[in-house]
């Protein structure tokens, strides 16, 4: 009788801690692309031409927006360009570092990709993605960011 | 015998204890689920305010009576979005037009909205609040 109870108890707890940890990584992950879409799309970055800059260097803020929604071309471009050399600092910029990151802008009319920075998730399964709208170059545009698991 | 049930007696409050431990911990769990999800809805409503306002779609409707652009807009969601634009006189509340997301109808589930507002010009300057609202589709 004890001893069930005692493996009773063990396995609750252990069920519970289990489905806790894989709900706060999915609410750590959920906020992570909530907090990087909001940076992306409200933010022009700091400083405000950090697109100018070499590299990351000086660099404490990304942002893609010319002003709240509406993406500026010349920003855009500098973000994607980071991905080549500059992948996992600009996430730690965005405050990704933990996580992987897809940020794709496409057009809302067909869905074509316009940009896109960063890796494409290994699995479908523990990815969070916001999709968020904004204007760009004229169109009406879908900002998808996915965070993942590395 | 009384240490046998003295025994139970706390195995019994422990299970109750661990019961009601678990159970709480999947209700907070929801909440918070919950949370983030309504944050987001709430993002992208004010999304879909900012481009009709930016894209001059807002306006144009004021206008010409005609939403046309705007539903067309909003069918250009992603599938699992459903949203709807409302538009009032800021002064007596009358609505100006009103435009939902085709094939989306009210969520039974949550909500969530926002109001904006936005200034016409023509022959006097005339306020306005678009109220935009977004929800999930439900699965079909």
């Amino acid at each position: 009788m004890v001893f069930l109870f005692i493996l009773l108890t063990i396995l609750t707890f252990t069920n519970t801690i289990f489905q806790q940890t894989v709900f706060n990584e999915k609410n750590e992950l959920d906020e992570t692309a909530f907090l990087v879409a909001n940076s992306l799309i409200y933010s022009q970055g700091e400083p405000a031409n950090w697109h100018t800059l070499n590299g990351v260097n000086g660099i404490s803020n990304i942002g893609i927006a010319a002003t709240r929604n509406v993406i500026a071309e010349e920003k855009l471009e500098k973000f994607v360009d980071l991905n080549q050399n500059y992948y996992e600092e600009t996430k730690d910029l965005l405050g990704a570092s933990k996580y992987g990151l897809k940020v794709s802008i496409l057009r809302m009319q067909n869905n074509q990709s316009i940009a896109e920075f960063g890796l494409e998730p290994m699995e479908t399964s523990g990815v969070s993605t916001a999709n968020r709208f904004a204007y760009y170059n004229g169109e009406e545009v879908i900002a998808r960011i996915k965070v993942f698991k590395q | 015998m009384k240490g046998i049930v003295i025994s139970m007696d706390a195995l019994i409050a422990l299970l109750v204890l661990i019961v009601i431990l678990t159970l709480t911990n999947g209700y907070l769990n929801g909440i918070q689920e919950a949370e983030n999800r309504s944050l987001l809805l709430k993002e992208q409503a004010s999304d879909i305010a900012t481009v009709l306002e930016k894209n001059g779609f807002l306006e144009e409707a004021v206008k010409t009576g005609q939403v046309n652009d705007i539903r067309s807009y909003l069918n250009r969601l992603p599938n699992s979005i459903c949203a709807e634009t409302i538009a009032f006189e800021a002064v007596d509340q009358n609505i100006v037009f009103s435009a939902v997301k085709p094939s989306c109808t009210q969520s039974s589930g949550e909500a969530s909205s926002i109001n904006r507002s936005f200034i016409m010009n023509d022959t006097q300057t005339n306020f306005y609040y678009a109220r935009v609202t977004t929800w999930i589709r439900d699965s079909q």
